[in-house]
């Protein structure tokens, strides 16, 4: 490998680097997050209902939205760190609105850990029984992992 | 073409210098040997004869000047040593971990001679030079002697044409040396031009038919031994007479004598041309002084080396014949994949002979198994790691968890615990004299130990990788996995993203691998090759998570660690990964680059 070899792979490299940052700028939002949260909220519900073999419903039918606000460190309104959101969510057939409160942890990269604030919520606890089963099942709405493009 | 009258000389220098810094190590030193000739270098300790020898070599980049070995350009980085020309520079050295018989069989690969033939050609070399009882023994238990003898053997093994040897007898017993000057008498009697270093005059003056005496890194003396001799022939002569007295009346009349009482107060001591010694001893006969001893004191080439390389002898450069023609400039060696496939054959070698590497091959087949026994009987789950809280509700968890951990911190000290030290384990055992002067050029052998430390690296990769996975799939299922936007995605698709997402991990294990090859060719250390990449991996990880400025989160390394999270989105987002590739690519060729720099850069002095 020459001088010259290895200064060309390096520009190469370099230009790749600079297109691609040309394509990808942005970061953690209030409306990303909000975007990303609430279809998953309501994809877990009908994995949930699916797993607990209760009537299913589609992710669609939930009319789930999200609002969310970052909280800390620091003052942005932007970016990783403490978040808290409010799903709403309506089951069909229900007329009202139900609000369940999540507290979410945000890296940089777009990933999130939500738990649910169950003392305001409807979702219950960690844990959930099956119907006509004595053996508890992981609440997946209690707390969950997703991720969004960030960009 | 030369003509068919005049013989190529077997080894052709001309002025060739380096100077370390203020320090004038070789001055314009031109040398010529022609087949079948056994040419000694003599001088002084810190003489430039070593120096000289790894010029030859290639090992050292000269100043000025150039090399024909052969009748082939040589003596640079770039071109290889020809396939005829073997030697070494003290100390000659070889892998500790290896036996003798291992070790030349990986430089016979080295020279491209490995084959059904190799096996009988190491022996006969191992017999040759006595070693033939201790072949299978580790050559770190051997002596400085058994060394020497080794190193003898590994030039061998070349059949050299030309063989340059840097002081062969310095560990030598008195048997051992009598052994090898009859090796290398037979040697130059088949047509073997021996190049020779010594600080023994005796020895070169029993050995070779010619000799250059190097002086503060100047050509003192170059010519036959009896060109020397008869330039020696002022050394003292103890003289016994029947009449001292009167004999040294008759010597003080002499102009080409000195006669003085001798220094031990027996007889006289003389001093003077052989002629006028002939002109003294007829001259006592005729004065019917009879001659009852008259001896050297010294050996006569002895007493002129001493005084050619005596602090204030005056320097009188005797120049080589001038050579038939002017060499042509050295040309750069070629780059064969060959070459490079022999290098990482014989770096594979040595890295299946080491315990740490089996340690840590084991601990990536055993390790997934291991963890996903400890969480199958825990009644806890690792909750704060992505996929943490699935981990037994689906095998294809398992790998997930074991790459957010291996991402964290694993990666960097898997992959520079054999890329950090490939380089710099040629500088702990002094063995880039004898791997560079094989038949490999310094850009084979470079990109040889590299394309190993990447092959090892994504080795471990890919182990790890199909260890987590079919530990889970067979200790905990194929069931769905709950994917990243609540969705479940079926065992096919979970197992394909599974596999992209360990896939890209391939890009920057190869950018921390050459991260490592980097600190170990700029530090020469093990240690810091291994730890410092590391280090940095903990740094850039620290980095990473607090609230960055985004485009310093993006331009480090371990960034391309977790850019496979967006894999199991739905739908998947590939940006991360991409901008991750990039970004490890960039790492990686400058990295690499730098490392190629500074090794180009580098006088192997051993």
């Amino acid at each position: 490998m020459t001088h010259g070899m290895t200064g060309r792979a390096v520009s190469a490299g370099l230009m790749a680097l600079l297109s691609l940052r040309a394509c990808r700028s942005g970061g953690v939002t209030a409306r990303k997050l909000e975007n990303a949260l609430a279809p998953t909220f309501a994809n877990l519900i009908h994995v949930q209902r699916n797993v607990l073999a209760l009537p299913i419903i589609e992710a669609s039918a939930l009319r789930a939205t999200a609002t969310c606000k970052r909280i800390g460190p620091g003052p942005d309104a932007t970016g990783g760190g403490d978040w808290k959101c409010t799903v709403d969510w309506s089951p069909p057939g229900y007329r009202g609105i139900l609000h369940d409160t999540y507290d979410l942890s945000v890296t940089m990269d777009g990933c999130y850990t939500a738990t649910s604030d169950a003392s305001e919520g409807h979702l219950g606890g960690p844990t959930l029984l099956r119907p006509g089963s004595a053996v508890p099942v992981t609440n997946m709405l209690y707390a969950f992992d997703g991720c969004f493009d960030p960009d | 073409m030369d003509s068919p009258i005049v013989e190529t000389p077997a080894l052709e220098a001309i002025g060739l210098s380096k100077a370390y810094g203020d320090h004038l190590a070789v001055k314009g030193v031109d040398l010529v040997v022609r087949a079948g000739a056994i040419h000694g270098l003599l001088g002084p300790n810190g003489a430039g004869k070593t120096t000289l020898l790894r010029m030859l070599l290639g090992l050292v980049r000269p100043d000025a000047g150039t090399v024909r070995l052969l009748g082939r350009a040589a003596g640079t980085a770039a071109s290889p040593v020809p396939g005829g020309v073997a030697g070494f520079v003290d100390p000659s050295q070889l892998y500790p971990y290896l036996s003798a018989r291992r070790n030349l069989g990986l430089l016979a690969r080295l020279d491209g001679t490995a084959g059904p033939g190799a096996r009988g050609r190491v022996d006969a070399v191992l017999a040759e030079v006595g070693l033939t009882d201790r072949a299978d023994a580790k050559v770190g238990g051997y002596s400085a002697g058994m060394r020497q003898r080794l190193g003898l053997a590994a030039a061998l093994l070349r059949t050299p044409r030309l063989l340059l040897l840097d002081e062969p007898t310095s560990s030598l017993d008195p048997a051992g040396a009598r052994e090898l000057r009859a090796l290398v008498r037979r040697l130059a009697a088949e047509g073997t031009a021996v190049v020779l270093s010594s600080h023994d005059m005796p020895e070169v003056e029993d050995l070779c038919s010619a000799l250059t005496i190097l002086h503060h890194g100047r050509v003192a003396f170059s010519g036959t031994i009896e060109e020397l001799r008869k330039r020696a022939a002022g050394a003292v002569h103890h003289l016994r007479t029947a009449d001292d007295a009167r004999a040294r009346e008759i010597g003080a009349a002499m102009s080409s004598l000195e006669v003085t009482e001798a220094v031990d107060g027996n007889g006289l001591d003389v001093r003077g041309e052989e002629s006028a010694l002939d002109a003294y001893a007829i001259g006592l006969g005729r004065a019917g002084i009879a001659v009852r001893r008259m001896e050297p004191r010294e050996r006569a080439l002895e007493t002129l080396f001493l005084r050619l390389t005596g602090d204030r002898a005056e320097i009188d450069p005797t120049p080589a014949p001038p050579p038939e023609s002017r060499p042509r400039d050295p040309v750069d060696g070629a780059l064969s994949a060959r070459g490079v496939g022999a290098v990482v054959r014989v770096e594979s070698a040595k890295l299946i002979a080491q315990i740490k590497v089996w340690a840590v091959l084991a601990t990536c087949l055993a390790g997934p198994f291991a963890f996903v026994a400890a969480m199958k009987v825990q009644s806890s789950v690792p909750e704060d790691t992505l996929f943490g809280r699935w981990v037994k509700a689906s095998g294809f968890a398992v790998p997930l968890v074991v790459l957010g951990f291996a991402a964290a911190w694993a990666f960097p000290v898997l992959t520079s615990v054999v890329s950090g030290d490939l380089f710099s384990a040629e500088d702990r055992y002094g063995t880039w004299p004898t791997v560079l002067t094989r038949s490999r050029t310094h850009r084979e052998v470079f990109l040889g130990k590299v394309a190993t430390a990447l092959l090892f690296s994504l080795t471990l990769v890919s182990m790890l990788a199909a260890s987590s996975t079919i530990a889970g799939m067979l200790v905990i299922g194929r069931q769905p996995l709950l994917g990243l936007s609540g969705t479940l995605l079926p065992p096919g698709s979970a197992l394909l993203r599974v596999a992209e997402a360990w896939a890209s991990m391939g890009p920057p294990a190869m950018a921390f691998a050459a991260l490592a090859v980097l600190v170990s060719v700029a530090t020469r250390s093990s240690a810091a090759g291994i730890a410092l990449p590391v280090v940095l991996g903990f740094a850039m990880e620290l980095v990473g998570l607090v609230n960055a400025p985004d485009r310093v989160r993006r331009a480090l390394l371990t960034t391309p660690f977790v850019a496979w999270h967006g894999l199991f989105a739905d739908p998947p987002y590939y940006g991360p990964v991409l901008e991750g590739t990039a970004i490890s690519l960039v790492y990686f060729a400058g990295c690499l680059g730098a490392a190629y720099a500074l090794l180009r850069r580098r006088d192997m002095g051993g």
